[in-house]
């Protein structure tokens, strides 16, 4: 019997975790750091809270936003770069299943265990500052977050194919994950930059997915906010399959 | 017999970059393909043989949708490689590296269950064909263990499962044998014999000739990324007029001497050998026939290629 993309995708999860989990320390880097991480982050932002419950709670997606965004748009490179590396690129590349959800499947594994590790390390601060309602309000912005994630992969797909056409991780990375952190706007007030650089801001999706996050939270109109992020999902998903496909393509000529 | 693998005219050039100073770098330009041609049908066992750099794995990769050629086109079970990739894909299993291409933490079998989970085969049934597979590979009692501890034996015999992991009609082996004993060896070649025999196509590449020989239909000999010559090793053989050695041995004053002749009729020299040692009152001990090897032919052909 054969399955879909579904099927897959979940199978890749699970071989994605399993690998992680086999490696020196990979219980630790599942399990304790993005514990470690998303408490240290809630710890430092709590400092906030004696200022103002809503400091607080702009600190602490800003920091998630930044630190899934990073996850999600290098973790598919690296793993392609690992890949070929250990001579297992060709086998992934002429799997009927397609690199876009092995790809997804790779960043989607490591993505979802450090949501859990923030989700569970904010539930205590938000519950204490907003009550329960808080909690249901944190359910939407995670749902946010998931959407969220869509344009942040189609910027993955796009890093994915630099690095097959450059056959270099490192430089790569070395460029894209600085500019990402300064243009996320998630960690610091947006208004203190120049227009032009704000305006890249305002186009790039992890501005975006913190914002509607955060007015979720905060309880304020944000319905324009999601179509904003849904509107950037699409765009960003068709550009980084548009650029990926080509990229790949042109791998493909040029020899894996 | 129908066709299982159609090359035509496939034609690859690369560029590469040679440095000439700090910064200066010099464009050159590889012919990695000049328009090889070839049939493989099913059932049968095509052997591509070629000195390092003929274009052997050139060819096996855009075959298994890895490369686009420049020129010419592939079809593998009917469908085109380059507008058809999905479905060449489910088509055919692949070996490229015998040595390497699993993850080195995950045991024999996770290994088998993942890829074949990628081929789209459900988890029950990817884990009855893992255990299926790495029993008919004699992996059985090393199934749990993690790759890394495997012997590049094991490992070769690991990657030819994967190839067969969701049962594809077209085999691609490139170099399977390579780095194998002489028993794991054997049963390779055994093992793609059987699967031939059940009307899989296989294309075979190898290093060792009188492996080629033994195993395959049909041979193509690919020399500066040309096909130079093409045919069952006996019509190679015949094509490029090599010669038998016959050998009468007789006992000549109670010495043994050897009468030897080179031949493309070697049963008519030996009739003829005989027949002259027995005019001459001689005693025949043994006779022998030393047919042209692969490997001669391997040489001759490249060697008249300038290479």
């Amino acid at each position: 019997m054969r399955v879909g993309k579904l099927g897959a995708l979940y199978a890749v999860m699970i071989n994605e975790l399993r690998i992680i989990s086999r490696e020196p320390g990979g219980l630790a880097l599942l399990v304790i750091l993005p514990y470690f991480i998303a408490g240290g982050t809630a710890f430092i932002a709590s400092f906030f809270t004696r200022v103002t419950v809503g400091t607080f709670t702009r600190q602490f997606l800003g920091f998630e936003v930044l630190m899934l965004s990073l996850i999600m748009v290098q973790v598919g490179a690296r793993f392609l770069w690992e890949e070929r590396n250990g001579g297992r690129l060709e086998f992934l590349l002429i799997s009927p299943v397609g690199m876009y959800v092995i790809l997804f499947g790779t960043s989607l594994t490591m993505v979802l265990v450090n949501v859990g590790a923030f989700t569970v390390a904010s539930l205590p601060v938000l519950y204490l500052n907003y009550g329960f309602v808080g909690m249901v309000k944190l359910a939407l912005a995670l749902l946010l977050l998931f959407i969220g994630l869509f344009p942040l992969y189609g910027i993955g797909l796009i890093i994915a194919g630099l690095i097959m056409r450059f056959n270099d991780a490192n430089a790569v990375m070395n460029i894209i994950a600085p500019i990402l952190t300064i243009l996320s706007g998630s960690t610091y007030p947006v208004y203190v930059l120049p227009w032009w650089v704000r305006d890249l801001v305002y186009i790039l999706p992890m501005y975006q997915t913190f914002y509607s996050m955060y007015m979720e939270i905060t309880g304020r109109a944000y319905v324009h906010l999601v179509i904003n992020l849904i509107l950037s999902a699409v765009i960003y998903l068709l550009l980084g399959g548009t650029i990926y496909a080509n990229l790949e393509k042109d791998f493909r000529k040029k020899g894996v | 017999m129908g066709v299982a693998i159609e090359a035509y005219g496939l034609r690859k050039r690369f560029i590469s970059y040679e440095r000439v100073g700090f910064l200066k770098r010099r464009r050159v330009t590889i012919e990695a393909l000049r328009g090889v041609s070839f049939r493989v049908g099913w059932g049968e066992v095509y052997g591509l043989l070629g000195p390092n750099g003929a274009g052997k794995t050139t060819t096996v990769k855009i075959l298994a949708t890895l490369l686009i050629p420049d020129g010419g086109y592939a079809l593998v079970n009917g469908y085109d490689t380059v507008k058809q990739p999905q479905a060449v894909r489910r088509s055919i299993g692949l070996v490229l590296y015998p040595d390497k291409g699993f993850y080195s933490r995950l045991s024999g079998y996770e290994n088998l269950v993942y890829f074949g989970r990628l081929y789209g085969l459900d988890k029950r049934t990817a884990q009855a064909r893992a255990r299926e597979l790495l029993e008919i590979v004699g992996l059985r009692e090393a199934m749990d263990r993690p790759y890394e501890e495997y012997s590049l034996g094991m490992r070769a015999r690991l990657a030819i499962a994967r190839a067969l992991m969701h049962d594809p009609p077209i085999l691609i082996l490139d170099e399977p044998t390579i780095g194998l004993d002489p028993l794991s060896a054997r049963e390779v070649r055994e093992l793609v014999r059987k699967l031939s025999k059940e009307g899989k196509a296989v294309l075979f590449t190898s290093h060792n000739l009188w492996e080629v020989e033994e195993v395959c239909d049909r041979v193509g000999i690919i020399n500066n990324g040309s096909m130079v010559i093409e045919g069952s090793p006996r019509d190679i053989k015949d094509m490029l007029g090599l010669k038998y050695v016959v050998e009468v041995e007789v006992l000549v004053n109670g010495h043994v001497e050897v009468l030897r002749e080179e031949t493309l009729t070697p049963v008519h020299t030996l009739r003829k050998l005989i027949n002259e040692a027995e005019a001459r009152g001689l005693n025949v001990i043994r006779v022998r026939i030393n047919e042209p090897s692969l490997e001669e032919v391997f040489v001759r052909v490249v060697r008249s290629e300038g290479r």
